[in-house]
C-alpha cells in the first residue's frame, strides 16, 4: 500500500473522515430494519463498521464506551458520528465520521479518485482497475469463499457422479484470473491456507476428462440448473463461467437468477454461495461455514469440538469436499480504497470491526488538533 | 483431484485416535536424540510417520516450505527431521529404489506451524499432520550496520511504552517496564528476564489513544514515570512500591537538559496550556524534543505536526527545517564526528516497516550519516536513555505481532 512521499509517523488528531459504503441501512433497530433482505440486521452491520468493542487500549478505569456516537441518521443515505471523549481507548484520532450509504461501486471509485471520500469498499473484482486508476488499496487476507453447493433432495444433486463431474469440470484458475482479475485465488478446501495451514493439500486443478467420464455414466439427458443471487453481478459472472466449463466437459447446464434471500432456491440443483469467515481461527470459521451450508447441502454440520486438532479439522473438511456436496471455487479478499490522507488503516480480519478509531488524517500543515 | 483419490478419511480417523496407543507400545531402543531447535516436535512427527510407514524402511524424501520461515530456518528444520528419521533406521534413497515416497511440508496457519507428511506407499496414500511450535532459542540476529549497535532486551505481546535498565548495589540487573496500566519490575536471570513484581497505575480519565509514557531511573532501586496527566514515583527493595498523582500539567524529562509539558489528553508536548517554556517563545506543539549542547549553549530540535523537524539555536527561533524525519527523535552522545547525533525513525505509518537513521547537525544542516538500522515493524517509541549515550526503542514486529524493547547506540563505525 503506497503512501505519499511526504507523511508523518505519529498519529495526528482532528478532522472528519469521509466513508462510503455499499449497504443502505434503513434503521439501527433490527425490528424495523431492512426491507432489503440482504441486511439481516442493520445494527449489527453498523456496529461492525464503527467498531464499538475494540479490545486494545481498554482501560479498567472507564466503561467500554464506543469510540463514536451517532449524531445524525438519514435512513439508507447518511450518518454522522462524532468522537466520544469517554471512550475506553481514548478520544479517537478523528473528530467525526461522515458515512454515505448505498453508494454504487462505480460512484465509490469515482469519489476516491476525486478525493471526495477517504475510505470506501471496493469489490475485489474491481481492485485491479482501481489500482490502475491510482487509487490506494488496502487488501485483507482472502477471507470470503465462493462455493458451489448442491441442493440436497434434488435427484440430480443426489447423484454422486453428477456432483463429481461438475466439480472436476470447473476451471477455478480462470475464475480467479479473468473474472476476479487475479484478486482472488483458487480454493480447494473450506479454509484458506493462511488460516488452516492445510489448504495446499486440496487440489484446485480441473480434470475435464474425468468430468466427461463421470457424466457419461449418467443415464438419460439430465441438465444441471445452477442458481445465483440475482443481485450479485460477481456470482452471475462466475455462474456463467462454470456453465462454459460444464459444456466443454459435455455436461448440460444452465443458470438461473434466484432471490438472494432464499437459502434453498426453488428449482436449482445447485447454487452459488458467498461465505465470509467469522473468525481467523480455523475451527470457528469452519463451524460457522458448516452451519451456513447445512440447510442447503447434505453435509455433516455438527460443530467441531473446542479441542479439535488440525488433523481433525482437515479430516472434516476433506470429508465434505470429497463428497462434492460443496465445491469450493475461489477465495476473495476484502478490498478498501483509501484517500491520500488516510493513515494507520489496517484491513480488518474476519470477525473484526473496522478500526476507524485508530485511523488518522495526515493533513500536512494543519494543526495537531486541540487539547483540553 | 489430487487429494481425493488418495485420502481415506476413515483411515485418518483411525490414525489420529490410535497413533498414541501404537506409539506407547513401541519398545524401540534408539540412539540418543539430537537437541536442535525443533527437536521435540520433530521426534513426535517422526514417530507418527513411522506408524504410518509400517514395515517400509526406505523412502524417498521431498521437503517443502509453505511457512514464513526463511530458507535457513526451514532448512534447519528439514535437517533435524532427516537426522531423526535416520536415527530411527530409515534410509533416505532415490525414488526408484524407495519402498515409499514421503513428501514433507512445513506449513503455517494462524495457530502456528504445522508439519504435514504425504506418504505414498504400499498401504495407499496417507497424510500425517502434527503441530509444531517452531524454532526455539533462535538468537535475535544483530543487525550488521557498522555504526549502529542494537540490542533486543525483551519482547512480549502486550504494548510497551518505555523501559529503563538499572543495576542494584549488589550487581543485580533490573529492567523497569512501563506498560499501559502497569509498571513491572524484572530481574535478569541468566539470559532471560524474570518478572519480580508489578504495580497498577490508577488514573481517573481514559488514556489518550496513542498513549505515550516515560520511565526514568534517577537512583539505585528507584524510578519515576510520566504519562499524560499522571506522574508516579516508586522504589523497590523487597517489594515494589509506587505512588501516583493526577497532574494535567505534568512535565516530562527529556535527556539532561530540561522538562517539558505534555498534553494530558493527546500525544504531544506543548500546545495550548503549556506552562513552562524553556525558550523565550511559546512552546510549540511537538512530538519530540532533542537537545544538542554546543559550547555552553543548547540547540534544540523539535518535530512538528506538519511532519517537519525544526532546529532552534541561540533563542533566535527556527533557523533550519529538516524534512523526511519521523516524529520521534533523540539526541545521543556518540563520541565521534559531531560528538552527538540525532536519531530519527522513518516516515510512514504504523502499518509499515521502519528504520532508524542517524543525522549529524552542523552549520544548520542535518545530513544523514551512516546506514539506517532496519526494524521489522514500526518504531512506536524512541526515548533517550538516562545517561544520554543510547536510545531506547520500542517497536512492533509486524510478522510476529510482538512488541520489542531495544537499546540502540551509535559508535564510530567503519
Amino acid at each position: 500500500m503506497a503512501l505519499p512521499a511526504s507523511t508523518a509517523r505519529r498519529p495526528r488528531y482532528g478532522g472528519t473522515l469521509r466513508v462510503e459504503i455499499a449497504a443502505a441501512l434503513n434503521s439501527l433497530d433490527p425490528a424495523v430494519a431492512a426491507p432489503n433482505p440482504e441486511i439481516s440486521s442493520a445494527k449489527d452491520q453498523f456496529v461492525e463498521l464503527i467498531g464499538s468493542a475494540r479490545a486494545d487500549r481498554s482501560s479498567p478505569t472507564s466503561a467500554s464506551a464506543s469510540p463514536f456516537r451517532i449524531t445524525a441518521w438519514e435512513p439508507a443515505k447518511h450518518a454522522t458520528l462524532v468522537a466520544n471523549d469517554e471512550s475506553a481507548g481514548g478520544h479517537p484520532f478523528v473528530d467525526s465520521i461522515e458515512i454515505q450509504m448505498g453508494r454504487s461501486a462505480k460512484d465509490r471509485l469515482l469519489d476516491l479518485e476525486l478525493s471526495k471520500t477517504d475510505l470506501a469498499e471496493i469489490p475485489a473484482e474491481e481492485a485491479r482497475r482501481a489500482a490502475e486508476r491510482g487509487v490506494r488499496l488496502s487488501t485483507s487476507q482472502p477471507d470470503e469463499l465462493i462455493a458451489l453447493v448442491f441442493v440436497s433432495a434434488r435427484p440430480l444433486a443426489e447423484d454422486s457422479r453428477a456432483r463429481e463431474a461438475l466439480a472436476q469440470a470447473i476451471d477455478r484458475a480462470s475464475i480467479a484470473n479473468f473474472i476476479l482479475q487475479k484478486e482472488g485465488e483458487p480454493a480447494g478446501g473450506l479454509l484458506p491456507q493462511w488460516s488452516s495451514g492445510t489448504a495446499f493439500l486440496f487440489s484446485t486443478v480441473a480434470d475435464p476428462g474425468r468430468a466427461k467420464e463421470q457424466w457419461s455414466r449418467i443415464a438419460g439427458s439430465p441438465k444441471i440448473l445452477l442458481g445465483y443471487d440475482a443481485g450479485d453481478a460477481l456470482e452471475q459472472a462466475v455462474a456463467e463461467r462454470i456453465a462454459v466449463n460444464a459444456r466443454e466437459a459435455g455436461i448440460s447446464m444452465s443458470t438461473i437468477a434466484t432471490p438472494g434471500s432464499s437459502p434453498v432456491p426453488a428449482k436449482a440443483d445447485a447454487k452459488l454461495v458467498r461465505l465470509r469467515m467469522s473468525s481467523s481461527h480455523p475451527r470457528i470459521a469452519l463451524t460457522s461455514f458448516l452451519a451456513a451450508l447445512d440447510p442447503v447441502a447434505g453435509i455433516d454440520a455438527s460443530p467441531l469440538p473446542d479441542s479439535a486438532s488440525p488433523g481433525q479439522m482437515f479430516e472434516r473438511e476433506q470429508a465434505i469436499v470429497s463428497s462434492r456436496w460443496v465445491v469450493p471455487l475461489v477465495w476473495l479478499p476484502q478490498v478498501y480504497g483509501l484517500g491520500r490522507r488516510v493513515r494507520d488503516w489496517k484491513a480488518p480480519g474476519p470477525g473484526e470491526s473496522w478500526p476507524l478509531a485508530d485511523v488518522w488524517l495526515d493533513d500536512m500543515g494543519t494543526t495537531a488538533g486541540g487539547a483540553k | 483431484m489430487r487429494l481425493s483419490r488418495r485420502i481415506i478419511p476413515r483411515f485418518l480417523l483411525f490414525f489420529f485416535s490410535s497413533a498414541a496407543a501404537l506409539l506407547a507400545q513401541s519398545p524401540v531402543s534408539l540412539p540418543a536424540a539430537s537437541s536442535g531447535a525443533w527437536s521435540a516436535e520433530v521426534r513426535v512427527f517422526a514417530e507418527k510417520i513411522f506408524v504410518v510407514l509400517g514395515v517400509a524402511r526406505s523412502v524417498s524424501l521431498r521437503f517443502g516450505n509453505r511457512s514464513a520461515l526463511d530458507a535457513t530456518d526451514s532448512g534447519a528444520a528439514q535437517q533435524e527431521l532427516q537426522t531423526e528419521l535416520a536415527r530411527r533406521g530409515l534410509q533416505i534413497v532415490g525414488s526408484s529404489s524407495a519402498e515409499a515416497t514421503l513428501e514433507v511440508t512445513l506449513s503455517e496457519g494462524v495457530e502456528g506451524y504445522l508439519w504435514v507428511a504425504e506418504i505414498h506407499g504400499r498401504a495407499g496414500d496417507q497424510i500425517v499432520i502434527a503441530t509444531a511450535h517452531g524454532p526455539q532459542g533462535i538468537p535475535v540476529s544483530s543487525k550488521s550496520v557498522p555504526a549502529f549497535h542494537d540490542t533486543l532486551l525483551l519482547e512480549q505481546p502486550e504494548p510497551i511504552l518505555d523501559f529503563a535498565q538499572s543495576a542494584g548495589s549488589d550487581g543485580a540487573q533490573f529492567l523497569v517496564l512501563l506498560e499501559q496500566d502497569r509498571l513491572t519490575l524484572l530481574q535478569r536471570d541468566g539470559i532471560t528476564w524474570t518478572r519480580r513484581d508489578s504495580a497498577v497505575i490508577r488514573h481517573l480519565y481514559p488514556w489518550p489513544r496513542d498513549l505515550r509514557g516515560r520511565v526514568t531511573v534517577p537512583g539505585t532501586n528507584s524510578f519515576r514515570i510520566f504519562l499524560p496527566g499522571v506522574s508516579c514515583t516508586g522504589s523497590w527493595s523487597t517489594t515494589l512500591t509506587m505512588e501516583c498523582r493526577e497532574d494535567a500539567e505534568v512535565a516530562w524529562p527529556l535527556g539532561q537538559e530540561g522538562e517539558f509539558p505534555f498534553a494530558s489528553n493527546r500525544n504531544y508536548f506543548g500546545g495550548p496550556g503549556s506552562v513552562r517554556s524553556r525558550l523565550s517563545f511559546e512552546w510549540p506543539i511537538s512530538y519530540s524534543i532533542a537537545s544538542i549542547p554546543v559550547d555552553g549553549a543548547v540547540r534544540w530540535i523539535i518535530t512538528k505536526p506538519d511532519g517537519n523537524a525544526q532546529l532552534f539555536e541561540g533563542g533566535k527561533g527556527a533557523v533550519a527545517t529538516f524534512s523526511g524525519w519521523g516524529d520521534d527523535i533523540v539526541s545521543i552522545a556518540t563520541g565521534c564526528g559531531a560528538e552527538r547525533h540525532v536519531l530519527a525513525p522513518g516516515t510512514g505509518d504504523w502499518t509499515q516497516l521502519d528504520h532508524i537513521q542517524a543525522y549529524e547537525i552542523a552549520d544548520q544542516q542535518g545530513p544523514a550519516v551512516g546506514q539506517p538500522l532496519d526494524f521489522r515493524g514500526p518504531i512506536l517509541a524512541l526515548w533517550p536513555s538516562d545517561d544520554g549515550k543510547s536510545a531506547r526503542a520500542v517497536s512492533r514486529n509486524l510478522q510476529t505481532g510482538m512488541y520489542e524493547a531495544s537499546i540502540v547506540s551509535v559508535s564510530c563505525g567503519d
